[in-house]
């Protein structure tokens, strides 16, 4: 998501916001995180890069800390405004070497 | 099923996807295209969408099509449906993300001779006033109470704030206050992100051009509209309500889902979630919707306000003698409850536009009257590099598509695939060459809003006419462009 919007590589670690969000099933999960990512960048003007993440698939929770900066212009090569994070065509699934997820943004 | 195997001509511009293209259909899907849209439509899975809209419970005649549809999430974009109020269902698919984005002509009194010396300091003053793109809020911040006169009365709240006057309202589709908004329903976050975005522009498709009026097709409601002769300047405006109603939206796709479970109704497409219009999710989703409408206008209003004041500035005069009159503004992405006369009967409707626009027909009583006796503005933007078309509703759109018509022309390509084939080409450039000046907070992303991903809105335009649906009026080119 935030490869859309910014330039990751100049994105530099120097705030992190944590949230916590639940749901019933992984897909949800992942839409209910990302909104609320969205609703701190609009809202507070931050754009994060770095993710650390914890999913408890039972409880249905996850917890995450975003690291990033204030979103600046003129350095982080503006991309995308992302409008909306849908449930078109949802996927998170496990894979061999790891989850794979998709997830369609309105931009 | 291949749509081809299936699909019947109604006349060159008319085709119906019959429901038994899909079990479950309720009506049948009616496209208006000619061949090659109709084709250009099927290759994005649009014409099936228009399909899957024939599901919902109460719709009305037709899932029906304009010309320049393509793919959306829930209703392909260029989407119409009628549900019945008392027992169908509302769909915030069937509005999109957008609520209620829309476009507004800002007249002038200057010719292009009179502009072009002062363009770029008319755009950089415009750059500058309008914010734009990614991160881009205004100066005006509203606290929660001023929020909720805002959702509440819409462009009559800016009006009194000084960025208009009475008569804009006027000239502003429902007059720019959405009845039935019901500002409780509009969540935090949704008022988190919209607090600093009025008067701001957003990026992607959304514009403010500076346009010279190029040829008149119909000189009596060019007139009516407030048009002169080619050469007049005019300034074009589309946005919505920025991440107010983009919040709106997403708030309620879930609890739509549930609601959708709870209710029994089985649909082809999870974005197509929806809910009865007499139940409690679908009046708290019309009241929000119509709250998000409200800012909608509000955040149009704003935006007219600013550019006067940029046009003043640059030119030294008042705008007032500038000759800056709405002609008028008109919304593409709502739900309205609306009374249709059809087969001998009027009923009462909830109109579902997505990427569609009202084409209201001259008698229509909620026409202004000034424009009773000619029939409604009718907006058609084309692309940056090409051309865009006012219209004038006919009775053809009051009889066949509940006075709805279509809001561009629609993508050809993938926004994806325009950046592709667009790679090295500096747009800025070649714009520049066709004496066309361009402000973009994203030059990268510029290739997706080139010529080459549109269709020639001459072509959608033409399908309009043939089907009696809207008249062309004028036709504009732009020569100044602000972009996110």
């Amino acid at each position: 998501m935030y490869a859309l919007m910014v330039d990751l590589d100049r994105v530099e670690p120097r705030e992190a916001r944590a949230l916590a969000v639940s749901a019933p099933d992984l897909e949800r999960l992942l839409v209910h995180w990302l909104v609320d990512l969205l609703f701190v960048t609009e809202t507070e003007g931050l754009v994060f890069a770095a993710f650390e993440v914890e999913v408890d698939e039972a409880a249905g929770s996850l917890r995450a800390l975003a690291h990033g900066e204030p979103f600046d212009p003129e350095r982080h090569d503006a991309g995308y405004d992302v409008k909306a994070v849908t449930y078109h065509d949802l996927e998170v699934v496990r894979e061999a070497s790891g989850w794979r997820a998709r997830v369609i943004l309105d931009v | 099923m291949d749509w081809r195997d299936v699909i019947q001509r109604v006349d060159d511009n008319r085709w119906e996807l019959p429901t038994l293209y899909k079990p479950g259909m309720r009506v049948p899907a009616r496209i208006y295209a000619s061949w090659p849209l109709l084709e250009m439509a099927a290759s994005d899975r649009a014409l099936d969408q228009a399909a899957n809209v024939a599901f919902l419970p109460g719709i009305v005649w037709r899932s029906l099509a304009m010309p320049d549809i393509h793919w959306g999430y829930g209703f392909p974009i260029g989407g119409v449906a009628a549900t019945r109020v008392e027992d169908g269902v509302v769909s915030p698919g069937g509005v999109g993300f957008d609520i209620n984005c829309g476009t507004r002509i800002i007249l002038t009194s200057l010719t292009e001779a009179e502009v072009r010396p002062h363009l770029e300091r008319l755009l950089d003053q415009l750059f500058r006033d309008v914010p734009a793109g990614l991160g881009g809020h205004g100066d005006l911040k509203v606290s929660d109470a001023e929020l909720d006169d805002v959702l509440s009365r819409g462009a009559a709240w800016a009006v009194e704030r000084g960025y208009g006057v009475p008569d804009d309202l006027e000239v502003t589709e429902s007059n720019g206050t959405m009845p039935g908004a019901n500002p409780a329903q509009v969540g935090h976050r949704a008022r988190a992100r919209g607090s600093r975005q009025l008067g701001t522009l957003g990026a992607g498709n959304h514009f403010l051009e500076v346009q010279v009026l190029e040829q008149v097709l119909d000189r009596a409601a060019a007139t009516a509209f407030g048009f002169g002769e080619p050469g007049q300047v005019v300034f074009f405006l589309h946005t919505g309500s920025r991440g107010l109603g983009h919040q709106v939206c997403q708030d309620f796709l879930e609890e739509m889902e549930g609601a959708q479970k709870r209710y029994g109704i089985d649909l082809p497409d999870r974005q197509l979630a929806c809910a009865p219009i007499r139940s409690p999710e679908g009046e708290r989703y019309l009241g929000a919707m119509a709250a998000a409408c409200n800012f909608a206008w509000t955040n149009r209003q704003v935006i007219t306000g600013l550019t006067r004041e940029a046009v003043a500035r640059v030119f030294g005069e008042p705008w007032e003698t500038l000759g800056m009159d709405v002609v008028y503004d008109v919304a593409h992405n709502s739900a309205k409850l609306e009374r249709h006369e059809h087969e001998g009967q009027e009923l009462d409707l909830c109109v579902h536009r997505k990427g569609a626009t009202r084409a209201f027909a001259a008698g229509h009583p909620e026409l202004p009257e000034r424009y009773r006796q000619v029939g409604q503005p009718v907006f058609v933007p084309g692309d940056m590099g090409r051309y865009s078309y006012v219209a004038v509703g006919l009775p053809g759109a009051m009889r066949e598509t509940w006075g709805s018509a279509c809001h561009g022309a629609g993508r050809t390509e993938s926004r994806h695939q325009a950046l592709r084939m667009l790679r090295g080409v500096d747009l800025v450039k070649r714009l520049g060459e066709q004496g066309i000046l361009v402000r973009a907070r994203n030059r990268r992303l510029l290739a997706e809003e080139a010529s080459e991903a549109y269709k020639d809105v001459s072509n959608v335009v033409d399908v309009l006419a043939a089907a009696e649906i809207a008249a062309k009026v004028v036709r504009t080119r732009p020569m100044g462009v602000i972009k996110g």
